[in-house]
């Protein structure tokens, strides 16, 4: 695992000898100064409410913001342990943090409720140490106060909700505007594409709902280049629900308000998982010395269910203001905003298609067609098979396969849900309607791009390639080759435990046996083949398939240079006869040390195929 | 499902020589055979390969504190207040409890160990998605339904897990299972990036379904094991965490040793 990390914040000292160094790998994080490498724009939240963030309130906001730049500074990395096979995947922060309310920040529940939620949130080791703030401020403290404006539409409103320009976010607002509510929006901005996004949808939003007021409270948190090392940012809704607190503190709302479908939520949070909204609760409650509330009303709802709802509303023009993609302004396109190839894109495109509103999300705005477009190996391909696999083996399993086979999944979260007696069973029918989703729009998919499928002109590593079988461009012969290497594997080796042939015609012997007792039609010694000056035959034959089977020998006594030339000879050979060839080698003694050199020159050759029986 | 690991496995000459032989070469295809072939030579592939983390596991303090727990949950089920015994062991069920409820507290409590002694591991949490698997499977049969029964059911359902044949049913289960997700972890890893002709999709649904299926046949090795410990144990000093963490290191050997005899047994 990558080296413990002491982490000071704030301008925070410790001495040399201090033993909370250990050690721990020391970096420094600031806001303020001349080594300022973390920049928050608290004016941001002051701006709008024209008054400070008490201390607590801005402690808060410094503390998420730290920990979350520490989470993306600090790569998951090193060596993987135990003979490469434990990933070096947990870290381990110890905070040292200047604050403006040490008393507070400093009791052992809140420092223990902090790490809990930062542990569950980043399975990562946590450790909270806080002294008093020695940087000086530019702005004059000073407590704030609601504004006394009892017409103020924002005051005293529900919930602030969680902004993010998604799919997700927008079907919430929508509703909840949809029904006169006036709403205070909180969005991170990290990098400017987000943020003109964002402020875009707004103002659709604002020409859609002319009746309700809407408050956008965008807050600039990002850091210098040189701390982007991680990219899994898991406690990112740490920050996001600390921004959300700090805005309801300061319109005195009840609480924050996430909208995630469930699916997500579960397996892929963004926001926080429902144990995590909780434990955000919790924290905040004890920060803010009063009640607050941090829920997520989409936990039993798909992605499809939620782009419905927009529906529902009569604007489903919104949906193409919204932007779902993780490589937001990572990726250089004047027009598009989705790259196509990440679980978001992915869960987005196939939620649109089955709610049938494709007509409000255009295929062009993908960089790369979530169907037809190349994936690259690695990252791209694996996303897009496990969002597949996932959902079409979903559609496969019965109510109590999903409730047994993700049970540790489920029981984590549904205490935590509303109405947790029934939360089990709401989450498990969720997971099927989203399986069965996948399962209708991948089958769609897959009829409409048939043609390109059938003939082989369809891209090789585009999502709908990779889950179809290709079966039938794959030459009869080969699947002939499979049957006959399944039976001798399966055979040869039990059959020999005792004994070993006594040469290589016994060994033919032993394995025509085997052909013979599973149906598998050959036959043997023939044809005889002119070659030169010579008349040869393969041991056996699929002449039907022009398919010759070579079976080799491998002896300790006679080395491996013997069985090489042999069968680079039948390659010459069998290769000028217009012949496929499958090289059976029976290796008991282990002399091949290194398999892939050995066949490589046969698999090399179009029409040759090898495997090694031991 | 859950919060996945996105890591790549290493780039190194160990993992990539696995990596060729699973994806082409004259070993063979993950598809190129039928399902039961392909997975074992699969799963003994990986487990040879990973095998230290493995033997390490053995240590976990996670893997150990969940077993654990699991003994005393299905001793505890014997008796005749079972609230107040599992109380005791810091397990906290009301009167409707599911046993979604009682899987919640394992993980709890897990969760808190591993912050007195420690953080979460991969390890830890495999055992503890393998216990709960293990125990909703084992119940659902024995309780009315998994949604909605009470804790009197629930009870019921895991008293007959406290017999010898039902804890030999229960460790075979477990460790089954635990061995499944940690071959799957590295199998998830190397398997969608296997770009052959022959591996598809389906290819894969099928290798993860057989890959279960086969470790949960090759733990039975443990079943009997698993119900002697536990009767002979609990009847002669009763199961602490200790002896509970000899019982693991042995059950998983044994289990490490099948799949390895079968290894040796397909090449």
């Amino acid at each position: 695992m990558s080296r413990p990390r002491l982490i000071l914040c704030n301008g925070a000292e410790l001495p040399k000898s201090d033993t909370l160094r250990g050690e721990r790998h020391t970096v420094t994080f600031s806001t303020q100064g001349r080594r300022a490498n973390v920049h928050l724009r608290i004016e941001d939240i002051v701006h709008k409410f024209q008054e400070q963030l008490t201390p607590r309130l801005e402690d808060l906001l410094e503390i998420a913001t730290y920990v979350y730049v520490a989470d993306i500074a600090t790569k998951r990395s090193g060596q993987w342990a135990a003979d490469e096979s434990l990933e070096p995947w947990e870290r381990d922060h110890r905070f040292v943090i200047g604050v403006r309310d040490p008393a507070f920040w400093s009791q052992s529940h809140v420092k223990d409720l902090l790490a809990e939620t930062l542990q569950h949130l980043a399975d990562d080791a946590y450790d909270f140490h806080f002294q008093p703030l020695k940087q000086s401020k530019s702005q004059k403290q000073s407590y704030f106060q609601v504004g006394s404006d009892a017409d103020w539409p924002f005051r005293d409103c529900d919930r602030v909700v969680m902004f993010s320009g998604g799919l997700d976010s927008l079907a919430g607002i929508a509703e909840a505007a949809s029904h006169g509510e006036n709403l205070v929006l909180v969005s991170h901005r990290p990098v400017a594409i987000q943020n003109s996004r964002q402020v875009a949808l707004v103002a659709h939003l604002r020409q859609t709902f002319p009746q309700v007021k809407l408050l956008h409270v965008p807050v600039w948190i990002n850091k210098d280049d040189s701390l982007s090392k991680e990219f899994t940012q898991r406690t990112r809704s740490f920050l996001y629900s600390a921004l959300g607190a700090i805005v309801a503190a300061s319109v005195n709302a009840k609480g924050v308000r996430f909208f995630e479908n469930g699916i997500v939520s579960l397996n892929f949070p963004v926001s926080g998982d429902p144990k995590a909204l909780h434990d955000f609760q919790r924290l905040y409650s004890l920060v803010l010395g009063r009640d607050m509330v941090v829920d997520n009303p989409f936990i039993f709802l798909t992605k499809q269910d939620v782009v419905e709802l927009i529906a529902t509303t009569g604007h489903p023009s919104l949906i193409s203001s919204t932007c779902s993609c993780a490589h937001q302004g990572h990726f250089q396109s004047k027009s598009r905003w989705h790259c196509g190839t990440c679980s978001q894109c992915i869960d987005r495109r196939f939620a649109i298609l089955a709610a049938g509103l494709e007509n409000h999300d255009a295929a062009a705005d993908y960089k790369t067609d979530v169907f037809t477009g190349e994936r690259k190996e690695g990252y791209e391909q694996r996303m897009g098979i496990d969002y597949v696999r996932h959902g079409v083996e979903l559609s496969q399993l019965s109510s109590e396969e999903i409730a047994t086979q993700f049970h540790a999944l489920i029981s984590r979260a549904f205490r935590y849900c509303p109405d947790p007696k029934n939360a089990p069973e709401k989450l498990v029918e969720m997971h099927r309607r989203h399986g069965n989703a996948v399962k209708t729009v991948l089958s769609k998919a897959l009829g409409d791009h048939a043609a390109a499928i059938v003939d082989g002109t369809a891209n090789t590593k585009c999502l709908l390639s990779l889950v179809a079988t290709r079966q039938h461009l794959i030459a009869s012969w080969r699947h002939f080759a499979v049957l006959v290497k399944h039976v001798l594997r399966r055979g040869l080796p039990p059959l020999c435990q005792k004994a070993l042939p006594e040469n290589e015609l016994r060994l033919q012997e032993l394995c025509d046996g085997l052909l013979k007792a599973a149906a598998v039609e050959l036959v043997r010694e023939y044809p005889y083949m002119k070659w030169g000056s010579n008349l040869t035959k393969p041991d056996w034959s699929k002449e039907e398939l022009l398919l010759w089977i070579e079976a080799k020998y491998v002896r300790k006594r006679d080395g491996l240079g013997k069985i090489s030339e042999a069968i680079a000879a039948d390659i010459t050979k069998y290769g000028d006869s217009q012949r496929r060839v499958l090289f059976f080698v029976f290796d008991p003694e282990h002399v091949i040390v290194d398999e892939p050199s050995f066949i490589k020159p046969i698999l090399d050759r179009d029409g040759m195929d090898v495997f090694i029986v031991r | 499902m859950g919060h996945q690991r996105l890591g790549d496995i290493p780039k190194t000459q160990k993992w990539t020589a696995v990596v060729e032989r699973l994806g082409g070469g004259g070993g063979g295809t993950v598809a190129s055979a039928t399902p039961v072939a392909s997975v074992e030579k699969v799963s003994a592939e990986i487990l040879f390969a990973a095998e230290g983390g493995l033997q390490q596991s053995i240590n976990d303090r996670g893997l150990q504190f969940t077993f654990y727990l699991l003994t005393q949950i299905v001793l505890t089920a014997r008796s005749d207040d079972w609230t107040a015994e599992l109380a005791e062991r810091g397990i906290r069920l009301h009167s409707d409890a599911s046993v979604f409820d009682l899987t919640a507290e394992i993980q709890r409590l897990v969760s808190e160990d591993a912050r007195t002694h420690g953080r979460v591991s991969t390890i830890s949490e495999i055992a503890q998605q393998a216990a709960c698997e293990a125990v909703a499977h084992l119940t659902k049969d024995k309780a009315a339904t998994l949604f909605g029964s009470g804790r009197d059911e629930l009870q019921q359902a895991i008293r007959k897990l406290s017999t010898k044949a039902g804890f030999s049913d229960l460790g075979q289960k477990f460790f089954g299972n635990f061995v499944a997700r940690y071959l799957d972890f590295f199998a998830s890893k190397i398997l969608p990036g296997i770009a052959s002709e022959h591996f598809r999709l389906q290819d894969y649904s099928n290798f993860r379904q057989a890959l279960y299926m086969h470790c949960h046949q090759s733990a039975k090795i443990v079943h009997d094991f698993s119900g002697e410990w536990y009767s002979k144990t609990e009847w002669e000093k009763g199961i602490t965490l200790d002896n509970s963490r000899g019982f693991i290191a042995v059950a998983l050997e044994k289990l490490r040793a099948e799949l390895k005899k079968q290894r040796e047994a397909i090449q």
